[in-house]
């Protein structure tokens, strides 16, 4: 019986992989969040790098879908994880990118080792390459998805809350929550990292623009927003490094206070491309 | 270590080469040991002290009371007993007494609060406990003969493997010793029994790696204050996928528990038969974690008067058990809640089951099925969000949100495709189709698109959820 359950796997595996090969069949972006981050790293990893801007930040820029930015751009902003994981991926990276855009909003968070673990290793590169069911978007389960389920295929039912009560009980908690300051030594670590993380990323070329993403206008009062911006601001000074604009916040609708809903994401998209366009022509460093 | 990464797959195939050389045979248990101990070591090399220090005492005072002279027995059986309960005591719910009891900021109260809490720690002093109270309890027995060694190194040895052995050292099954202590002798690679082996490794690693490292990424959304923004079929499709991750969860864990224990020629006990079809929350605690089940039964409830005293007592025997039965899983109030729920629902059972004898028609047996699930399900709940006003205002969502916030068909979708094993699972047992006998010849297909499944669809390694108790 052990035999024949193992050929029998093996012959399975082996036909799965010539089914993605040869039917390239529409995967979904992902299960869930660690998913579709993987996927997005992976995705990088394989068919993006060197592309012309790279956007590292948390879900607060991961709303900034790649559909919804120009070609040139890829977002490698991941929800749930920190500004470090993107970066991280951007600097191992054989090509670099001409531009990163490193949102500044949470900056204090550990990165996770585990997510881009492997995703760079010649060996898993060649597998993904030669054997598709190794990419994280082609799980039979992430295929099934999008047949049965039309969220598998949306990002804007995930994010549109119609419930006045429910936002505002979420951006409630929201100020009650920020009014605990983040561990100090870990605001002073993670400037210190990103720090050293520039100065890495411009040496290879790569020049390097800090943006702050647009949250509810009520969140900019509070301690958890207050202190770590004006360490931000006195680690990373306007004189010395480039800025894009702050957005507004009241021109932007939010699901939980913090998250820009889906036509605000796509209404922010536009703005921020705008904005950079603008700073191509002004200090020809943008594209 | 988990049971599903690289080093534990190198730390096992070098154990097993070594145990079956012929001319090592002799050193097996000692190897095992060190395996053992190795294993434990990995992530927590501090806590090896512990488990070295635990090894210790249970080797110490087994040893005298069996051994010892007969006025003394008693004497060292409880000595024993106490230091492994002041063992767990001190360990795991001390920062739950430093809470209760002292300022939290206090140098009493935030020394207490640091005390880190072992893994595993509940499981092989339960295992102490067992090999000390059966000794004294049961020393007649056949089982016990050539078990207890004379050699204190020997029996140190034995012991050692007793409560460390690496497949059921961080989350059981927890084994009586008369059943474990025999087993030690000489194994032979003849003697494995491959199959049984192979399908417990392969059924628990697809539990675990296919049903619950994917669906817990969907009841993550079950914390403060995600959950908030979900919609009450979102919020009921969360509860119900947890209860499927956990029993994936945990069933997988000792079936690749059982399945490593033959590789090494243990038996093991089977902790998990079915749970979810049971119709009374008695017949449910006979099938789910059996081993613990087994082991309040005969260290607590036994000892406490069982159903023997009465009525009321036995009602209050069953409140007690299951109390503390719900703060062996933690150091929280929502876990001893979660236990007063279930003795309370055992209490009211047998109450009723005095009077009332409904009909066994498939209907009746259908709404005690969905009940005893509904209510099992719904108390997994406290497992999830051990901060009790938390869980409270998951439940008030569910009632709140029925017309408002989020539907995520994402996430329905997923619980609902990966719980379908485990449906069928159960489907196939309460059917008794006797569909393996009739569709045997499909076994190994079955068994080759769980292995499939396992390579080319399994979630992000997460840890075992009885890890942590």
């Amino acid at each position: 019986m052990i035999k024949k359950t193992l050929i029998s796997a093996v012959i399975l595996f082996l036909l799965y992989n010539l089914f993605l090969a040869f039917v390239k069949p529409t995967a979904g972006q992902g299960q869930h969040q660690w998913q579709k981050n993987r996927i997005l790293i992976e995705n990088y990893a394989d068919h993006f790098q060197g592309c012309k801007v790279v956007i590292v930040g948390t879900s607060l820029s991961a709303r900034l879908y790649n559909y919804l930015l120009p070609d040139s751009y890829y977002n490698l902003a991941l929800a749930g994880e920190s500004v470090f994981d993107g970066l991280n991926i951007v600097k191992q990276s054989a090509k670099k990118p001409k531009y990163v855009l490193i949102e500044t909003n949470i900056y204090y968070k550990e990165p996770d080792k585990e997510l881009g673990e492997g995703v760079f290793n010649p060996m898993m590169i060649q597998l993904r390459q030669w054997l598709p069911s190794f990419r994280e978007e082609n799980q039979p389960a992430n295929l099934l998805g999008p047949l049965f389920t039309k969220a598998g295929r949306s990002d804007k039912s995930g994010q549109n809350m119609n419930d006045t009560a429910i936002v505002n009980t979420l951006l409630r908690q929201r100020i009650k929550d920020n009014q605990v300051l983040p561990d100090t030594n870990m605001l002073n670590k993670s400037i210190l990292t990103l720090k050293n993380d520039i100065k890495e990323l411009q040496a290879e070329g790569v020049k390097v623009i800090l943006y702050e993403i647009p949250i509810h206008c009520k969140l900019y009062t509070t301690t958890r927003y207050i202190v770590p911006k004006r360490k931000f601001m006195a680690a990373f000074p306007a004189t010395q490094y480039t800025w894009l604009p702050d957005a507004d916040c009241a021109a932007y609708q939010y699901s939980d206070g913090e998250h820009m809903n889906y036509e605000s994401s796509g209404k922010f998209v536009d703005w921020f491309v705008n904005q950079l366009r603008i700073m191509n022509q002004e200090l020809r460093i943008a594209p | 270590m988990l049971f599903n990464t690289l080093p534990f797959l190198i730390l096992l195939v070098v154990t097993f080469g070594l145990y079956y050389i012929p001319a090592l045979r002799r050193l097996q248990v000692l190897i095992l040991v060190v395996a053992s101990f190795t294993f434990y070591a990995y992530s927590y090399p501090a806590f090896l002290a512990l488990l070295f220090v635990s090894a210790i005492i249970n080797t110490y005072a087994s040893h005298k009371v069996y051994y010892g002279r007969p006025e003394t027995r008693k004497l060292y059986a409880t000595a024993g007993v106490i230091a492994n309960l002041a063992i767990l005591i001190f360990f795991k719910y001390s920062p739950f007494i430093a809470r209760m009891a002292f300022d939290p900021k206090g140098d009493i109260g935030a020394f207490l609060i640091s005390i880190p809490l072992p893994i595993g720690i509940s499981f092989f002093t339960f295992h102490g406990i067992s090999l000390l109270v059966d000794v004294f309890q049961k020393r007649d027995l056949e089982a016990y003969k050539n078990s207890i060694d004379k050699s204190i190194w020997k029996h140190g040895l034995a012991t050692s493997l007793y409560i460390a052995f690496f497949p059921q050292l961080v989350a059981g099954p927890i084994t009586k010793s008369y059943a474990f202590l025999p087993q030690i002798r000489e194994k032979y690679l003849k003697d494995i029994q491959w199959e049984l082996a192979f399908k417990n490794l392969v059924l628990g690693y697809f539990m675990k790696m296919v049903i619950a490292d994917n669906i817990k990424d969907q009841t993550f959304w079950i914390s403060y204050p995600f959950f908030q923004a979900y919609s009450t079929p979102t919020l009921l499709a969360m509860i119900y996928g947890y209860s499927m991750q956990i029993f994936a969860d945990f069933a997988g864990y000792s079936m690749i528990a059982l399945g490593l224990g033959e590789l090494f020629g243990y038996h093991l006990p089977v902790n998990f038969k079915f749970p979810y079809i049971s119709r009374t929350f008695s017949e449910f605690w006979t099938r789910w974690h059996i081993s613990l089940s087994s082991w309040l039964r005969e260290y607590l409830y036994f000892p406490l008067g069982g159903n023997r005293k009465g009525n009321l007592r036995t009602y209050l025997n069953l409140m007690i058990v299951m109390f503390l039965g719900g703060l062996w899983h933690g150091a929280a109030w929502s876990y001893a809640v979660w236990g007063s729920f279930h003795g309370l629902a055992l209490a009211v059972e047998r109450f009723f089951g005095n009077y009332i004898k409904p009909k066994e028609t498939a209907v009746v047996k259908a709404i005690q099925m969905l009940s005893v699930f509904v209510f099992v399900t719904f108390a997994w709940l406290l497992f999830k969000l051990p901060n009790f006003e938390e869980a409270m205002m998951y439940m008030k969502a569910i009632f709140h949100n029925t017309h408002s916030g989020q539907t995520n068909f994402t996430v329905i979708f997923y619980i609902l495709l990966y719980s379908i094993p485990v449906v069928m699972f159960h489907f196939f047992y309460l059917a008794e189709t006797g569909i393996e006998k009739r569709l045997g010849f499909l076994k190994p297909m079955l068994y080759s698109l769980l292995v499939f499944a396992i390579i080319v669809n399994s979630g992000r390694t997460g840890s075992f959820i009885y890890f942590q108790f």
